[in-house]
């Protein structure tokens, strides 16, 4: 049926060998869960010797913390957890406070400039030609896309993008509106429907309902994949008359095109199922229910990282420099301030640049409850046993946000926390570690990539330079990854 | 009229074009004479695949298939760069879950239409119920597959789809099995998914390329109807007509004549005054009671009542700015303080005392340029500044300190926001929106009137350089219509739209000379649509890099 000849170079890849399976007759597998009896006595490695999968997981909240509520007074393993961090408190052996930590892609535009920092390495691209609206675009792959690429991983889905608030930026071009791009031209959009995410990760082999396995796998996969056949040879068609500029453009369609005739091969996963979501959306007098929506966001992923569905995911709490409301903040919670005017409908980017004490206690509380909810996603990856450990331990996740303070934009000391141990590839005991020679934010994203990659040592540099910037990289950050 | 500019290497360009890529040749007829072409030369901006708009996609399955195939689409949404979704659709690629979403989204708009049999049939030119009818297939994909990709189908398209039709046939048992699996392959093959903008280039010129008559039928009708071509502007493209510019220009003019093109233009002016989204914009409950999905639906519909009425009565289009008729329902009658009967949409006067004029003053425009508890001068200014008059404003330098005082201090934001325009780090940015932005103050953030905000009197004066001074709205509305940018401004964004891209330097003179053949005209929307729609500047695309 595919026509191997006429792929693409880039598709020449080891993926290719799934496909190339099918079509010899056998099927595509995808998705075991692991098992007990499929590991070494150690249980610290598969029974023939393969590694253990390693996740990576990039979190983010919008519009930054109070410095002075979130940068623990002490460093070392024995700091005291502060107001901001207090909420992650049970998994303080698990994760390591980066302070400090300086922006080398800092000074054009706030909060791009923390997104592309801290999710890229590279300088963001500004787009604003003769005065039109203003856009920015990532300038290189993000960190999770790097990722995949290095682990080049067999599973249903290269990676997954989920999101929480639908209230986000949507006017300032795809760095504020994602966190993982494929390149300056292929974002990659968030999925912030859970029951979107749930039919995406299981529609293609659950009965409607959200029942057991199908028996069968799509009786139209054959026809499917015939027709997505077609599809490819007319973008191939296509490909030798265009631009430069949109061969490099179809060449992502075809390679798109690809992963989908793939995932419709896959044999269902067997693991157990969540059940499904519902609808979870704005309540009538506009509430969203953001607690609710996320418990099911770090659920589903918790089962897709278990699955082995994806190994990669970003993870979009709250947005950059966002609109997201905190129903959970009105007045009567802060008895400190009577008669404070009511923001729990309010965007939260318009209260952050107010520098006044009620306001600020607001973002301060809206800060707090950014890591209730990141607390919630590292219970669920937590309470997942596999092997020694859990797949928690398994995972590097990053998370830190756009700014440091969203009242004043400011672009050093954002707030950083590294969770997990990546398989034991990332430093235990460190604590809150304060850099005090300014090191760049950028050596964190190389660390979690370092840390999650096959092999490591492969990976020599990070990050990227453009627009009179520079943030590569060499050297992945001391305090995490040795 | 006749104008000494026109390239001579574009006729022949024509009749080269005619017989392009695709296999397809125009007639042999003379091409009629040559309308009016520009003085001005015009190199536009090398070409792009460009996706098609959510909206496009799903009014052009409606338009092949019926609206009940069209019910079952479901196309990703589209991102906005700069403004237009249209800009973004000519940069970004694919990735994996826009063509998961579109490959659902065909197969299921290919299982409703084959329901239909009759329009099968029709579509057809044959009917048959005969499985191993390879001939009835055959017409099909041929007649079918012209009309989604907008281009006759060459030989090696045509056996390749029917050779999945077949399979498809084989497969299923049915004839409409393989029908089925040839369209939900053709909708989510690029050729439908992207306008394909090649051109050819002319022997006389190596900078740009003229678009072939197929191209320029796809162009004409998505810009002016917000959906693929229909059979008859296909026949008129094989024909050569739109070879020409007069052929291009009758053309226009007769798809703007379509009760469609009103839709169409709606996309646009939806993303050019920001109305989309309305609907799911949070207001505090307690301050705006009144504020719900529904009113902000009508909110939106006002505006854009506004923008058609100016159209349809081929009024200059700058009274989109300086009416003070509106249209309302009874929900947004309530809204604004009127009182009128039943609850259909009505055109009213706006009352003088609350100074509205126009779009500018709209619910829909108040509320999308505001927060979820209070108004903004910063994003009422910047959107006239931006929609209007195509500046926009530098973002604020990192670190920047932007507390401003409590209202208890100063009760109104021309007060508060003194701090923007006294400290020159802040006023040299806010100084053209706030002032722009604060004559907007009367206005809450869901659009009603009010005199005072914490008591004090709302002063709705303003004064910038480029502008002069004004007492109100109204005022800076007559403004703004008379300002030297406005209509330069507005062709600028038309182009951007119906380009995908923001305009280089070749563009300009074609862009100036249109402007000020626009304003000479009297400023009326449609005929600018046609003299675009026929100029180089929407005929040609630029060369390639290789």
């Amino acid at each position: 049926m595919t026509d191997r000849r006429k792929l693409p170079r880039e598709l020449a890849l080891p993926r290719r060998t799934l496909l190339r399976g099918l079509v010899g007759g056998a099927a595509v597998t995808l998705g075991l869960p692991l098992l007990d009896v499929m590991l070494d006595d150690g249980g610290t490695r598969h029974a023939d010797g393969s590694p253990l999968p390693l996740r990576l997981l990039t979190w983010m909240w919008g519009n930054g913390c109070r410095l002075d509520q979130w940068v623990p007074a002490a460093t070392g393993p024995n700091y005291t957890l502060s107001t901001e961090l207090e909420p992650l408190a049970a998994h303080r052996e698990k994760f390591t406070v980066l302070s400090g930590y300086r922006n080398p892609v800092a000074g054009r535009r706030g909060h791009h400039d923390g997104m592309a920092a801290l999710f890229s390495g590279y300088p963001f691209i500004g787009l604003d030609p003769m005065g039109a609206p203003y856009a920015s675009k990532f300038g290189g792959r993000s960190l999770d896309q790097q990722a995949v690429d290095w682990i080049d991983p067999q599973t249903m889905f290269r990676s997954l993008q989920v999101g929480v608030t639908k209230r986000h930026v949507t006017n300032q071009g795809p760095t504020l509106e994602t966190m993982s791009h494929r390149g300056p031209d292929q974002p990659l959009g968030m999925e912030r429907d859970p029951q979107k995410m749930f039919d995406k990760l299981f529609g293609a082999f659950t009965a409607p309902g959200g029942g057991g396995p199908k028996p069968e796998a799509d009786p139209d996969a054959a026809l499917r994949i015939a027709a997505l056949d077609a599809v490819s040879r007319d973008a191939k068609r296509l490909h030798s008359r265009v631009s430069a500029n949109d061969r490099k453009r179809l060449e992502s369609h075809l390679d798109s095109l690809f992963t989908v005739q793939k995932q419709i091969l896959a044999i269902p996963p067997e693991c157990d199922l969540p059940p499904p979501p519902g609808k979870l959306d704005y309540e009538p007098d506009g509430t969203e229910p953001l607690a609710a929506i996320n418990a099911v966001m770090a659920r589903l992923v918790a089962v897709a990282f278990a699955c082995d569905l994806t190994r990669v995911v970003s993870f979009m709490f709250t947005g950059p420099s966002g609109a997201q409301q905190f129903a959970m903040l009105p007045p009567s919670a802060f008895p400190e301030f009577p008669g404070a005017p009511d923001y729990s409908h309010a965007d939260q980017h318009m209260v952050s640049h107010m520098n006044l004490p009620y306001e600020q206690l607001y973002m301060h509380r809206a800060t707090v409850f950014c890591m209730q909810n990141l607390a919630k996603l590292l219970d669920e990856l937590d309470a997942v046993q596999e092997g020694t450990g859990t797949l928690l331990d398994n995972s590097c996740v990053l998370a830190g946000s756009d700014v440091c303070e969203g009242w004043s934009h400011s672009e050093n000391d954002y707030p950083i926390l590294v969770a997990g141990r990546a398989g034991g590839r990332l430093r235990a005991n460190v604590g809150h570690h304060r850099s005090s020679s300014g090191e760049s934010i950028i050596d964190i994203g190389f660390a979690c990539l370092k840390a999650v990659v096959p092999n490591p040592e492969l990976v020599t540099e990070y990050g990227g330079d453009g627009s009179g910037y520079s943030g590569r990289t060499t050297t992945p950050c001391s305090a995490i990854f040795t | 009229m006749r104008f000494a500019g026109w390239v001579p290497g574009t006729s022949l360009a024509a009749a080269l074009v005619a017989c392009g890529v695709v296999g397809a040749c125009s007639s042999d007829a003379e091409p009629p004479v040559e309308p009016p072409g520009l003085e001005a030369d015009a190199v536009p901006a090398e070409p792009a695949l460009r996706r098609l708009l959510a909206r496009q996609y799903v009014r052009s399955v409606a338009h092949l298939l019926g609206d009940a195939a069209a019910a079952s689409a479901k196309p990703p949404a589209d991102t906005q760069l700069n403004g237009f979704s249209a800009i973004a659709a000519s940069q970004l690629s694919m990735n994996d879950s826009l063509v998961d979403a579109y490959e659902s989204s065909a197969r299921a708009v290919a299982a409703s239409a084959v329901t239909d049999s009759a329009r099968i049939a029709a579509l057809a030119g044959c009917k048959s119920t005969a499985s191993a009818d390879e001939a009835c297939l055959s017409s099909f994909v041929e007649r079918f597959g012209r009309l989604a990709w907008r281009r006759p189908l060459s030989a090696e398209e045509r056996d390749d789809l029917v050779a999945l039709g077949k399979q498809g046939v084989l497969a299923r048992g049915t004839f409409v099995g393989g029908v089925e699996l040839v369209i939900a392959a053709l909708l989510q093959a690029p050729s439908f998914l992207y306008q394909v903008e090649l051109g050819v280039a002319p022997s006389t010129r190596n900078d740009i390329r003229v678009l072939t008559g197929y191209e320029m039928a796809t162009r004409l009708s998505f810009l002016l109807l917000g959906r693929t071509p229909d059979s008859a502007l296909l026949d008129a493209a094989g024909a050569g007509e739109l070879d020409v510019a007069a052929g291009v220009r009758t053309w226009a003019e007769k798809l703007l004549e379509t009760s469609e093109s009103r839709e169409a233009l709606r996309g646009f002016f939806a993303e050019l005054f920001v109305l989309d989204g309305i609907e799911t914009l949070a207001r505090d409950p307690e301050l705006f009671p009144d504020f719900s999905p529904e009113v902000a639906e009508s909110m939106r519909e006002e505006a854009l009542r506004i923008v058609d009425d100016v159209i349809a009565r081929d009024a200059p289009f700058t009274e989109v700015l300086t009416t003070t008729r509106t249209f309302v329902d009874a929900r947004l009658a309530n809204h604004y303080g009127l009182s009128v009967e039943g609850d259909g949409w009505r055109a009213v006067e706006l009352p003088d005392e609350q100074g509205r004029t126009g779009l500018l003053t709209s619910a829909a425009v108040m509320t999308k340029q505001a927060h979820g508890t209070s108004t903004s001068a910063t994003y009422r200014g910047l959107f006239v500044m931006e929609r209007f008059l195509c500046t926009t404003m530098p973002p604020p330098p990192p670190g920047v300190i932007t507390t401003l005082p409590p209202s208890s201090a100063a009760p109104t934001l021309r007060e508060r926001l003194e701090v923007h325009r006294s400290d020159p780090s802040c006023g040299a940015c806010h100084y053209l929106s706030d002032n722009l932005g604060l004559t907007f103050e009367r206005y809450d953030a869901v659009g009603r009137y009010r005199a005072t905000e914490n008591g004090a009197p709302i002063d709705p004066s303003g004064e910038v350089d480029q502008l002069g001074a004004w007492s109100g709205p109204r005022e800076l509305a007559e403004r703004l219509a008379a300002s030297e940018g406005l209509h330069s401004c507005l062709l600028r964004q038309l182009h951007r739209y119906a380009t995908g891209h923001v305009e280089v330097d070749g563009e300009w003179p074609a862009l100036n000379e249109l402007t000020k053949r626009w304003e000479a005209r009297g400023g009326s929307f449609r005929p600018l649509l046609v003299d675009f729609a026929s100029s180089e500047l929407f005929r040609r695309v630029g060369a390639m890099t290789p």
